[in-house]
């Protein structure tokens, strides 16, 4: 097991011990660690009840985005390649193409100033991207618990569900299901009263409610959000 | 609803010699059973990555499978000058790290304390079965990200710029941690064969 990156960094006054040490760097310097090593490389096994229903749930999914990068070539026995093609403009022309764009940008912009309407700035962050939880009280249950409805507007999401305390935080427990509208993500659930925490994961991704108070989880250092169910 | 089909035997075959970068070509061409052939070729090593980070069975084949379709879905973002295998262990590490977290706060509420024998799924020989606990042992007392750049550099065998794509961590950092890494368990590891001698 080589390694010329640390080679590289030995100086080359120390050419006598670098091949002692380049040895030793072979056999990690110690043979429990190098056991470990060759233990660790063993293989683990693929199931195949996993394996068909990795590719079953791939063929379930929407085909991959198909934002085509700018050098990308298909290459598909049979189809016909993209062409790219390189314009070449007369220097002439070219100017006569700036001035016109400076004249058309000078007066639009005269225009906006004279309209003397307060612009807004909008912001950058579209909607759709920004996870809008609400975990909202749809009802009244009997006795302590209540039913809790958690929302979160992830579209272009694969998979969503909420982990908690309610639930031992596992990501499996509690899948969240589309809505008509295919991008919110819903689901109902009762909670007993009192204060729970809880997050949503996204693809895998943990997710804090932004609609609720945070909490920093000192553990972990990832913040979780809070909902209060019930009269405390 | 594409079709990744398991025995697209004629055209599996005809796709396994074709290098990673031309597979995902095809997949985004069109020809989305040629995605078969790099979760054939890159699953067990994920899946092998992910058993050693989490040392547990489960867990890695949950999070691999999430790797997996996640790389489907962005294959559009795939960048050909880095290495397929980089890039998928960039979104692996990612989910082991939501993973652990995950599991962290279910021991804590469940089990605080718990110190049972985590599974790393190693030569499941009787014989070597108290080296494997050892190892397994040692490796989830060192730091995530001492045993992150460990496994990849000495297990999976990446080289320091593959390892920088998948961690974002600079190349001397790197080198840092698996340097540290091999003391630490050395350490480790050679305490528990002095107890046992």
């Amino acid at each position: 097991m080589t390694d010329p990156d640390i080679q590289k960094a030995v100086p080359s006054t120390d050419r006598v011990s670098l091949q002692h040490e380049s040895l030793q760097r072979d056999s990690l310097g110690d043979a429990s660690l190098e056991r470990a090593v060759s233990l660790l490389r063993t293989d683990v096994p693929v199931r195949d009840a996993w394996r068909n229903a990795l590719l079953r749930e791939i063929s379930e999914s929407p085909p991959p985005e198909l934002r085509v990068p700018s050098n990308f070539l298909p290459d598909v026995p049979g189809r016909m390649p993209v062409l790219l093609r390189a314009f070449s403009v007369q220097p002439i022309a070219a100017i006569a193409a700036c001035v016109l764009a400076m004249v058309v940008g000078g007066v639009g912009t005269l225009a906006v100033m004279r309209r003397s309407v307060p612009v807004t700035p909008t912001t950058a962050v579209a909607a759709a991207q920004v996870p809008l939880v609400t975990a909202a009280n749809v009802n009244s249950g009997v006795g302590t618990r209540q039913v809790i409805r958690f929302a979160l507007v992830a579209p272009g999401a694969a998979h969503v569900s909420v982990v908690g305390d309610f639930n031992n935080w596992d990501p499996n427990a509690t899948p969240l299901k589309t809505a008509r509208d295919g991008s919110t993500w819903l689901i109902d659930m009762p909670l007993s009263a009192g204060r729970h925490v809880y997050a949503f994961v996204v693809d895998g991704d943990i997710v804090a409610d932004p609609s609720a108070p945070r909490v920093v989880d000192h553990d972990f250092g990832v913040q979780n959000s809070v909902i209060l169910v019930g009269s405390l | 609803m594409t079709d990744v089909r398991a025995d697209d035997a004629p055209k599996g075959q005809a796709n396994q010699g074709l290098s990673d970068a031309q597979l995902v070509r095809r997949v985004l061409g069109g020809e989305t059973n040629a995605f078969t052939v790099l979760v054939d070729r890159h699953a067990p090593a994920c899946l092998r990555l992910a058993t050693r980070m989490l040392q547990n069975r489960h867990d890695a084949e949950d999070v691999t499978q999430q790797t997996l379709l996640r790389a489907y879905r962005a294959l559009a973002r795939y960048d050909e000058r880095e290495q397929f295998r980089a890039w998928l262990f960039a979104i692996l590490l990612n989910r082991c790290r939501t993973a652990a977290q995950l599991r962290a706060r279910r021991l804590q509420l469940v089990t605080p304390g718990l110190d049972d024998v985590p599974e790393v799924a190693v030569a499941p020989s009787v014989a070597g079965a108290e080296l494997r606990d050892d190892i397994a042992k040692a490796l989830g007392a060192i730091d995530e990200p001492l045993r992150e750049a460990f496994l990849l550099k000495h297990v999976e065998q990446l080289s320091y710029e593959e390892m920088s794509t998948a961690t974002g961590v600079g190349v001397s950092a790197l080198k840092m941690r698996v340097k540290r890494a091999c003391e630490r368990l050395q350490v480790l590891l050679g305490g528990v064969n002095d107890d046992r001698s």
